[in-house]
């Protein structure tokens, strides 16, 4: 057995995802399978190897990455706002934060939770 | 028996002032009304974009003025490329009632070129599967045989143009769900290379593998749709600066002479026997048209799909962690901040959407990341050199798309890892960037549709255009 419940409830609370007991049984259960099928990379020697972090090489996007540092209009809010679930222009209304987050940053997924605060600004220029 | 429409056909028809644009899109509509409560490929029509459309390509015909590459011609979308305010689901319940204030450039290229959009195709949920049947609006039948899956992720997008209720259509790849629903659906499918087309817009599963590409009822049309969606676009880093060729001007480009690796790997146990047949007498037409068939080794194929389940999950993982209830979509309430993010996810995401996200924070986390994602990413070098290496010897590769026919609904549901599997000739492709297409291969028992995909080098796609065309023409279709 590669993975084990309390895998399953760990990963489960960095993802923010509510797992019922069958659910938490069922996802095991196929995540161990899956993961002994993976295993099967061990048999490459990879110690050479760079991992392939980019798709596409600095010479295929060139040049084009990068563009003059000039302030463009970006008056989005209010279509953004338009069809949040629950908008007070300018801000997303949210329930508060009661509890803090006791677990430290244990990878990237983790800082999801303290990057949210009660009130958010529509205008933020977070990933859409 | 409803007549074809090509996008030729379409601009003669207009140009000849035999139909309006108006009236084949109210044709359309027409068909789509009899024949989707069967299929259920649309999810959402949009007649008011499209009547803005045709109502702009009518006068441009009245006036006599030149027509744009794909006037009037009426096109479906994949319900996980945004289009400005027509519903956006991603085929989830989480994103049910989102409505994108913006259109993926894909889209804005299509409409640019006069295309017509009749509405949002059905997919697999966020476009994680293999056969459509993990959305959350129910699965699509594929219209060749209803009993049977289309193919997924982009079952939708491959079932309205197999079945004549759109032109062409827009799908994603990012293991083979572009390919694959081609292939099952008996239509010619393609993706361009990983930064041909941009992703602006398509709402993200995997960032380093997805890819917007086009299906259509024959190569020529492929060819003319990626053309139009192809090129950099500052909104997407990770698009590509090269230029973008006249696909359907190379078309017509003499096949003969060019050397067709056969990869050993992609023929070996595993593969259904109709599959095999079929695929061989495809390989004939290639050697009948003067083609050079060469075997080839491609010897890291066997750990694509370890590599793959390992990388797309991660990155899932990590594209699907802004569904939070917070600014869009659906919203589980609660009294705290932090219970209402994670019963929204648990609410929202399906159980395929769901187990993918715990394996790929699994990949991710403390204690398993060298072991699980680095190693991921090496073994990805190895297969993306597999394909440097092959084309240093040959100009395409040829392999049987899926090495099974359609399966029927419900087949493979409760086994993900058989699931996973069957995407084994796709997701090595996907993985090193590089550019590939299933064509039609005949029709197992004259019924169950088989394709062959071609690979190319990077930025080859009018390589692979061309020998698909050489192969179409040549009766391909009906070995």
């Amino acid at each position: 057995m590669k993975i084990s419940r309390e895998d399953v409830l760990r990963v489960a609370e960095l993802a923010y995802l509510d797992l019922g007991e069958a659910e938490l049984e069922m996802y095991r259960a196929q995540i161990d399978e899956i993961l002994e099928y993976i295993g099967k990379l061990n048999e490459l020697d990879t110690s050479k190897v760079e991992p392939m972090a980019q798709v596409l090489s600095d010479d295929q996007t060139a040049d084009a990455t990068l563009r003059e540092d000039l302030i463009v209009p970006c008056a989005v809010a209010e279509d953004v706002l338009k069809h949040a679930p629950d908008p007070e222009p300018p801000y997303f209304r949210v329930p508060k934060v009661i509890e803090i987050p006791t677990e430290p940053d244990v990878g990237p997924v983790s800082s999801v939770g303290s990057s949210h605060s009660a009130l958010t600004s529509g205008e933020d220029n977070e990933e859409a | 028996m409803t007549a074809s429409w090509t996008i030729d056909g379409v601009k003669e028809a207009l140009e000849a002032k035999k139909i309006s644009a108006r009236e084949l899109a109210a044709d359309f509509y027409k068909r789509i009304e009899t024949r989707n409560p069967e299929l259920n490929a649309f999810l959402t029509l949009s007649p008011e974009r499209a009547r803005r459309q045709t109502d702009k390509i009518d006068a441009l015909v009245a006036e006599g003025k030149a027509l744009p590459p794909l006037a009037g011609v009426p096109v479906a979308v994949k319900d996980v490329i945004s289009t400005r305010g027509i519903k956006t689901t991603c085929g989830s319940k989480i994103l049910r009632n989102y409505i994108p204030p913006y259109d993926a450039t894909a889209v804005e290229r299509l409409e640019a070129a006069g295309a017509v959009i009749l509405g949002k195709t059905n997919c697999d949920e966020f476009a994680m599967g293999s056969s459509n049947e993990n959305s959350a609006y129910g699965p699509v039948k594929n219209p060749l045989a209803p009993d049977r899956v289309p193919g997924g992720s982009s079952g939708g997008s491959a079932a309205v143009v197999a079945a004549g209720l759109a032109v062409a259509s827009l799908g994603t790849d990012t293991g083979g769900s572009i390919r694959q629903p081609g292939s099952f659906c008996g239509i010619p499918a393609m993706m361009g290379s990983y930064g041909r087309v941009s992703r602006y817009g398509l709402i993200a599963f995997a960032s380093s593998l997805d890819r917007i590409g086009p299906f259509a009822t024959n190569v020529q049309d492929v060819a003319a749709i990626l053309k139009v969606i192809a090129g950099r676009d500052p909104h997407d880093s990770t698009s590509t600066t090269a230029p973008v060729p006249d696909y359907r001007a190379e078309l017509g480009k003499p096949v003969k002479g060019l050397r067709l690796g056969i990869p050993k790997e992609y023929f070996g146990e595993g593969m259904d026997a109709g599959v095999r047949k079929k695929i061989e007498a495809g390989i004939e037409v290639f050697k009948k048209l003067g083609c050079q068939l060469v075997d080839i080794r491609m010897q890291h194929t066997d750990y694509a799909i370890a590599t793959y389940y390992i990388i797309a999950t991660a990155e899932a993982s990590s594209n699907l962690a802004r569904y939070d209830g917070v600014r869009y979509g659906l919203r589980v309430d609660d009294d705290s901040l932090l219970a209402m993010y994670r019963k929204t996810r648990g609410a929202g995401f399906g159980a395929e959407v769901k187990r993918r996200i715990v394996l790929g924070t699994y990949v991710l986390s403390a204690g398993y990341y060298d072991a699980y994602y680095l190693k991921g990413q090496k073994v990805r070098s190895l297969i993306a050199q597999d394909f440097r290496d092959a084309f240093a010897k040959v100009d395409a590769i040829l392999t049987p798309t899926s090495p099974v026919p359609p399966f029927k609904l419900g087949e493979r549901a409760d086994d993900p890892l058989q699931m996973y599997l069957a995407d084994i000739y796709t997701v090595t492709g996907s993985l090193a960037g590089v550019p590939g297409i299933s064509v039609p291969c005949g029709k197992i028992g004259g019924k169950l549709p088989v394709g062959l995909q071609i690979f190319g080098a990077a930025f080859g796609e009018a390589r692979v255009l061309q020998l698909a065309h050489a192969f179409e023409q040549a009766g391909g279709a009906a070995v």
